[in-house]
């Protein structure tokens, strides 16, 4: 039988959780209590998060929220991500820009987090050039593969167009002075994305050409990617091949 | 021949430190100037910024730094475009684009191939109006600058006690201020090198060194104790030669002295605020030991995350699907929380909608961005008299902070002469005024274009525009950088202004931001 206390403080962490995203400096009282009391934690980690399908990770004195895979309550479609990245509904197909930007995403986090012996980011920020050679390198091997030709049923597109979308565009537009406001070069891209990331305070943009992580993205990183059982049920999204249309 | 080589790896590591300004003068780009002094000069500019009272610099400070230095010893223009260039490329390599330096050697000592990493600079705030990061000097940039004046750092807080001792027997208070400053700045060091290990046990417990961390507690603990004895005598000597100069009589210079050291005396005060604190990051330190090492226990399974070779590689090669791709980014994400139509906002109190009377006119009723308010509206005129009046407020209040450290409203208005005082102080707006003022703070002086294109003129309570009007007027006022506007500590806490009414205000203190004190 749980307490009243127990369960009033575990439901008020979740607000507060759904409410803010994280914990802050104000809700110091609040975390120590929760931190103090088992069976709220139990109630949070055993109903809450499973009924929920959310993850509550734990840095310091810090609490963090983030959905589980396919979170249909509290997680975003495709389309919601398009319109909060703003990218533009035009003649391009939409799976194909989403790519992109995911794969920006996964890129940049590449560029931090890519050391075998140390847990940790690598580096305190990347120029967005770097980025942008980093992408343009990757992106030359993606749909070289048996899976190159494959159309993607759903968004029509395969992945070679990806690779071939983005060597298509200049790497700058310089009729713009601010790169942010274009959409027709790779950089101008890459800030799109990058302002998304900036929104969702994983990262911090300075002078509109370098991304700084923040602590929460390192936390993130460490806490949900570093974990063994998750990382395994990431790695097998991976492992997923497409089947073929004939 | 062995003995020779004892602590030869610290020997090493305090020669890399130097090795990045060296690199610089085998760059191909700007061979003109020579960019090790330049490096240097960058360096020192982002120390200057770290000492008390200053905000920390940005890649604006360092170029227009850059471009003042050489048109001084080089007695060469260079336009801000370029200086601005400059900046970012000297900025990039003393940063190494965002990566550790790495610095490899044989150590001699253990017959090993042998490397360190460090940076030489670290991110400081972030300025999110205008997108700036601020730039502090890591603890091996620091290291290296006071090398080059021959301090040891174990000594550091020690040296500095003396040498102001010293100053302030000799009656050299300029220096004894300084000297303060540079006392902050190494209880700060000292600080942040606690917080450093914190983010360290954050980030990885099993890399955490029970040694290392016994050693950083007999060292606050030793530091604290020594230190805290040393700024009592400090204050006591303080306190003896004020008096001395107080009973010497009233002589310019002796009034000046006075002046200098009492500024000394706060400061001071400041510092030791700030090294009490120490205490508290202690706590704070062992506290965090002890959840993590039980943390570290629970998630022994915890492994390692290189994004790289696992995530991205694969993705490549695999040809992965969209929703797969997504799925991959989706634990970074915030709750997608989706906002629904609540019936119950139907019984919510409703605004009610005035009906307003139909004009009838030839011409179509457009908004015009020449629409103005007549200037015959009492209501505008009483504006305009009130606006100039607020603006005269703030060159008295923030006028006086462009020389000084800190003023309360007590001083300013003790300043003033006796009409204007009386006029001041029996203005009834004076007093919304200040109730305002103190509401804005942190109040910052330093608005990019854009920030202050987005703040609007209003009716009411429009202080952060007139603000900005009258730094567009006089732009000297930047200088200011950030100032806190709070209610009085030490001393009268409130006044008592205009004799005839019984007015009382609380007197505010305004001071320009330090870093943490």
């Amino acid at each position: 039988m749980y307490s009243k206390e127990s369960v009033e403080r575990a439901i008020k962490l979740f607000i507060l959780l759904l409410e803010k995203g994280e914990t802050d400096e104000k809700d110091r009282d609040l975390v120590f209590a929760y931190k103090e009391d088992p069976v709220a934690q139990e109630i949070v980690s055993q109903m809450i998060e499973k009924e929920a399908g959310i993850k509550i990770l734990h840095v310091g004195d810090k609490l963090y929220v983030t959905p589980s895979l396919d979170n249909k309550v509290f997680g975003y479609s495709n389309e919601e991500l398009r319109v909060k990245m703003g990218l533009r509904n035009d003649n391009v197909s939409m799976g194909l820009k989403l790519y992109l930007a995911y794969f920006i995403i996964l890129a940049t986090l590449a560029m931090f987090y890519n050391s075998d012996d140390l847990n940790t980011k690598v580096r305190q920020y990347v120029p967005i050039e770097e980025l942008e050679q980093y992408v343009t390198e990757k992106l030359h091997m993606l749909g070289t593969g048996d899976y190159g030709q494959y159309l993607s049923a759903e968004y029509e597109f395969n992945f070679a167009q990806v690779a071939e979308y983005w060597h298509s565009m200049p790497a700058y537009d310089e009729t713009l002075t601010n790169q942010r406001m274009g959409h027709k070069s790779r950089v101008s891209y890459i800030l799109k994305v990058w302002s998304f990331l900036e929104e969702e305070n994983l990262a911090k943009v300075a002078v509109d050409s370098e991304i700084h992580p923040t602590d929460k993205l390192d936390h993130m990183v460490r806490k949900y990617y570093a974990h063994q059982k998750r990382k395994d049920e990431l790695l097998a999204l991976i492992q997923q091949k497409e089947i073929f249309y004939a | 021949m062995h003995d020779a080589l004892t602590g030869f790896r610290d020997r090493m590591k305090n020669i890399a430190g130097f090795w990045p300004l060296f690199r610089l003068r085998e760059l191909r780009k700007y061979q003109e100037f020579d960019l090790l002094a330049l490096g240097l000069g960058v360096l020192l500019l982002i120390l200057e910024h770290m000492l008390i009272g200053r905000v920390e610099c940005d890649h604006g400070d360092v170029a227009r730094f850059l471009r003042e230095s050489i048109h001084e010893a080089y007695g060469q223009e260079i336009t801000e475009e370029e200086s601005r260039e400059l900046a970012s490329y000297l900025l990039s390599q003393l940063r190494n684009d965002g990566r550790a330096f790495e610095f490899p050697y044989r150590n001699l000592e253990t017959r090993e191939d042998d490397r360190h990493l460090f940076h030489l600079i670290e991110n400081g705030t972030y300025h999110v109006a205008s997108g700036q990061i601020r730039f502090k000097l890591s603890d091996v940039g620091l290291d290296l600058l006071f090398k080059t004046r021959e301090m040891y750092k174990e000594l550091r807080i020690s040296i500095s006690q003396m040498l102001l001792r010293q100053q302030i027997e000799k009656g050299v208070f300029e220096d004894a201020l300084h000297t303060v400053e540079t006392l902050g700045l190494d209880v700060r060091q000292l600080r942040e090198e606690i917080e450093r290990m914190k983010m360290g046990i954050k980030r990885d417990v099993s890399q955490f060194s029970l040694t290392k961390y016994e050693a950083m507690l007999s060292l606050i603990r030793e530091q604290f104790d020594k230190e805290r004895q040393m700024f009592e005598e400090l204050n006591n000597l303080i306190r003896d030669t004020r008096s001395n100069y107080e009973m010497k009589g009233s002589g310019e210079r002796e009034e000046m002295a006075l002046n200098r050291l009492v500024e000394v005396s706060q400061r001071l005060n400041q510092v030791q605020n700030l090294h009490n604190k120490l205490l508290v990051d202690k706590l704070d330190l062992q506290e965090l030991v002890l959840e993590s090492l039980e943390e570290g226990i629970v998630s022994g399974f915890r492994s390692k995350v290189n994004f790289e070779r696992e995530f991205l590689d694969p993705l490549v090669q695999n040809g992965v699907q969209l929703e797969n791709v997504r799925r991959l980014i989706e634990p970074l994400m915030s709750l997608n929380i989706r906002k629904r139509f609540n019936v119950h906002k139907a019984f919510a109190s409703q605004p009610v909608q005035k009906i307003v009377e139909e004009k009838q006119s030839d011409t179509p009723d457009v908004p015009t961005d020449e629409w103005q308010p007549s200037q015959e509206d009492p209501k505008v005129k009483l504006k305009n008299i009130r606006d100039a009046r607020y603006k005269d407020y703030l060159r008295m209040i923030f006028e006086p902070l462009v020389s000084n450290q800190t003023f309360n409203l007590h001083d300013i208005l003790q300043a003033l002469e006796p009409q204007k005082l009386y006029d001041v102080v029996n203005a009834r707006d004076f007093y919304p005024f200040l109730v305002q003022l103190h509401q804005m703070s942190p109040i910052n002086f330093r608005l990019d274009a854009e920030t202050k294109a987005k703040i609007l003129d209003s009716d009411e309570t429009n202080l952060p525009y007139l603000l900005v009007q009258l730094l567009n007027e006089q732009p000297e006022f930047e200088v200011l950088g950030t100032v806190l506007v709070e209610v009085e500590h030490n001393g009268e806490r409130s006044l008592r202004l205009a004799d005839e009414e019984a007015w009382t205000v609380s007197n505010f203190r305004f001071y320009k931001e330090g870093l943490y004190v």
